[in-house]
């Protein structure tokens, strides 16, 4: 299948180098495709979706009061990063996690790098992620985020930075591991060729972090996977997880905190005790008693438990607290100051409008800059400025100008491209990264992650919610 | 095992089941209307008599034609028994405890949702029906060969077994019920020869004709008809069978003392009736007693091991 008319300048492409040249690591795969004749692309791209179909790989959105399931969107031609530049991004990544960890530590219990004003303690008292009722609380090996999922985007000119750092229940990784499982079954052949690094030892990985985390010393702890239900847009996950890992799926309603403050799931066999929760319910509805009283998502005394050690949280209530973008623009700064070091990884250059110098410059270039609120997810409640009405950029200057703290603003990012089916054609498309870092006794990165992409044309929203698809994604020797 | 994905097995089982039935009694009523074209309404009444659900099609359907019925048998959601509606709970069952079960039985419950979707209003018509309800019937026995080579027999399996002989043994009962029932009340409008074909479809119903004809080398009579699809040790779908392989079942799991004395006690009292000597009101008390027992059972699985204290 030829690329005729492929346009590859107007972003940074990831298969393709100027004048549609292959990238010294790409060339074997663009070779093979351009060989492939247009009708076999086709094919296996519908063989893919029906295999998506029958596999049941979904997501659900909510829309119009009804939660539908959705087919998982993939495109069969997979980016390719080379392995030499993973590498690097891999220690950027570790280097990331755990200096946030180190600040989610210091947070709740020291202070320190407030009482020594690198990070303005004003930033606290607006947070909405802070939480109060975990003061103090020293979690094991001082981690709070055990599990998490840094978005990394690319600019024209190659430089790969940070856009957000994911801590609170981070989500998409099933459909990373699915999505290898996909091109496995669509270019088998393509296997034999590369050096591809495996991704399906994130579920062994997860266990092991997770294993490492009981309250109770013992060869088998009894991990379990605690879903909001099978109305969650992540349900899916949940379960693919729980299988992984070999995990009871719990939902708040099957756990039961005792006397003994400890946490048990009711089995058929009667109360049994549970040493560590992946819990992909948020914070806020995690525990009646503590948080959300009328939530039925959570289990009364989770809290309870896990202030008397009893149980383990992961990730670690609170730890969204540096799950915040403005906390984010700080990140560079707590590197230095926990372990100094320099950023391996570069944030993206942002203004927090709370702080009024920033902020006028902000409301005065809204046409050039993406605004972003501080604490959403799933890519809502944001401004493209320069795709934006200008009444919505009035909105906007409306909003930072009430809640400051709340909005930070960064300048527009030209996503980099992948060349992905479109139709019957092949067209580029612009991706984001999603690599899944987890942090316990040790850390781990995945190899690659889940590159999403948007699929409408000239879009940058990847939002699988908002009509984002995603690829497989390779790390190649080079 | 939690208490909540048991009793999803337990609920997976007995709609698989429950949609294999589903299929198979309007497959067997399709055929004997052929049969008894004068007698269609009544045969088409039998199958919403079975499923207890007549007062619900009347006030949605009014007549009983033999369009109406297979769609309210089929695929009618508002019918809870129909196979739409059994086929979509069977799926969200797995959905919501696929991490215990094989990923393959997702996939089979999965492409037979999509199967039943796409295809229902091809089926409501006669001359696609019977390939549509093969193909059913054919999801639901790969499902049971699935699980039963690949999934280990433990707790999970145990509990899809125990739905899916629960749900056998209530609608063979049913069946053999209603069979006795319809038969003995509309005997002016039927003549002995119709006899034959109504005991044979009552087989047919559920798939005990071949292994009746083996076990009996009599001509077909009703008493030896309900005997057997009610008492046979052997044949998987009497009512005995079923019991059966739940004593089995129940003895490797966990907290069983009550409910398997409340088993046997249901056996033994089947083992010792007489239907022979039964005339057709003794059989219908009789075999009322016994849906009774069987509904019990279901309590009683149900507070062992599916329900805690709030």
């Amino acid at each position: 299948m030829r690329f005729s008319g492929y346009q590859n300048n107007i972003a940074f492409d990831e298969l393709l180098a100027r004048g549609g040249r292959a990238r010294p690591h790409t060339g074997k795969l663009l070779q093979y495709l351009r060989r492939m004749p247009r009708e076999e692309v086709l094919e296996r791209k519908r063989a893919a979706d029906l295999t998506i179909r029958a596999l049941g790989i979904s997501f659900t959105v909510y829309s119009e009061g009804e939660n539908i399931d959705r087919d998982w969107p993939y495109d069969v031609i997979p980016r390719v990063i080379r392995a030499s530049e993973w590498r690097r991004i891999e220690q950027g990544l570790v280097q990331r996690l755990t200096a946030l960890n180190m600040f989610i530590n210091d947070v709740y219990n020291d202070q320190r790098i407030f009482k020594d004003k690198v990070i303005p303690a004003e930033l606290l008292a607006k947070s909405k992620n802070y939480r109060k009722q975990c003061e103090g609380v020293k979690p094991m090996y001082g981690v709070w985020a055990h599990i998490c999922g840094s978005d990394l985007i690319r600019d024209k000119d190659g430089t790969v930075y940070v856009l957000e750092d994911n801590l609170r229940v981070p989500s998409g990784v099933s459909y990373m591991l699915e999505n290898r499982r996909l091109t496995k079954r669509v270019f088998p052949e393509l296997f034999d060729n590369f050096n591809i690094l495996p991704v399906d030892d994130y579920s062994n990985n997860l266990f092991n972090t997770l294993a490492s985390l009981s309250p109770r010393p013992s060869r088998y702890p009894e991990i379990v996977v605690l879903t909001p239900g099978i109305y969650n847009s992540a349900y899916f996950e949940h379960a693919f997880l729980a299988q992984r890992l070999g995990a009871e799926l719990v939902e708040g309603s099957d756990l039961v905190v005792g006397d003994d403050d400890c946490v048990y799931m009711k089995t058929i066999e009667g109360l049994s005790r549970v040493d560590v929760i992946y819990r992909r319910v948020d914070d806020l509805f995690l525990d009646p008693e503590t948080f959300e009283k009328d939530s039925v998502l959570g289990c009364i005394g989770l809290m309870r438990a896990w202030l008397a050690g009893n149980v383990a949280l992961a990730n670690a209530p609170g730890a969204g607290v540096a799950d915040d973008k403005v906390v984010y623009t700080y990140v560079p700064q707590m590197i230095k100051y926990y372990l100094g070091e320099d950023a391996i990884l570069a944030n993206v250059p942002s203004y927090a409008c709370w702080d009024k110098l920033e902020r006028d410059h902000v409301l005065a270039n809204l046409d050039k800059l993406v605004v972003k609120p501080a604490n959403e997810s799933g890519g809502y409640g944001m401004l493209v400025g320069n795709q934006a009405s200008s009444k919505e950029r009035e909105e906007f200057a409306r909003r930072i100008k009430a809640d400051p703290r709340n909005y930070i603003a960064q300048p527009i990012i030209t996503l980099s491209t992948v060349p992905t089916v479109c139709g019957r054609e092949i067209q580029p498309r612009h991706v984001d990264l999603r690599p899944f870092s987890l942090q316990g006794q040790s850390n781990y990165v995945t190899a690659g992650g889940l590159t999403r992409v948007a699929l409408p044309k000239g879009s940058i929203v990847v939002n699988s919610s908002q009509g984002g698809g995603s690829k497989d994604t390779w790390v190649v020797e080079d | 095992m939690l208490a909540r994905v048991a009793e999803r097995m337990y609920w997976f089982g007995r709609y698989m089941e429950r949609a294999e039935n589903t299929a198979r009694l309007v497959d067997v009523n399709g055929q004997l209307t052929l049969d008894l074209p004068q007698a269609a309404d009544v045969v088409w009444k039998f199958s919403t008599d079975v499923i207890d659900s007549t007062e619900l099609f009347v006030s949605h359907y009014g007549q009983a034609t033999e369009r109406n019925v297979v769609r309210f048998m089929l695929a009618d959601v508002r019918n809870p028994a129909s196979l739409a509606t059994t086929v979509k709970f069977a799926r969200e069952n797995v959905r919501s405890s696929r991490e215990v079960l094989p990923s393959e039985a997702w996939e089979i419950v999965n492409n037979l949702h999509h199967f039943v979707d796409e295809h229902m209003q091809q089926a409501i018509t006669r001359k696609n029906r019977p390939a549509f309800l093969d193909t059913v019937i054919g999801y639901s026995q790969r499902m049971v060969g699935l699980l039963s080579g690949t999934m280990s027999h433990t707790e999970g399996y145990r509990f899809i077994q125990l739905g899916r002989n629960i749900e056998r043994a209530d609608m063979t009962s049913r069946i053999a019920d209603m069979g006795a029932m319809e038969l003995f009340g509309h005997r002016d409008r039927l003549t002995e020869a119709h006899d034959n074909i109504l005991w044979t479809n009552v087989l047919r119903a559920i798939s005990a004709y071949q292994m009746f004809r083996q076990f009996s080398h009599d001509r077909i009579i009703g008493s030896d008809v309900v005997d057997f699809v009610f008492k046979d040790l052997w044949f998987p779908r009497s009512v005995m069978r079923c019991l059966a392989v739940m004593q089995q079942v129940m003895a490797h799991l966990p907290r069983n003392t009550e409910v398997e004395q409340e088993m046997r006690k249901t056996v033994a009292q089947l083992a010792k009736c007489n239907i022979e000597t039964m005339d057709k009101e003794a059989m219908h008390v009789y075999i009322t007693d016994l849906q009774l027992e069987i509904a019990h059972l279901h309590d009683r699985i149900a507070t062992t091991w599916f329900s805690y204290p709030a």
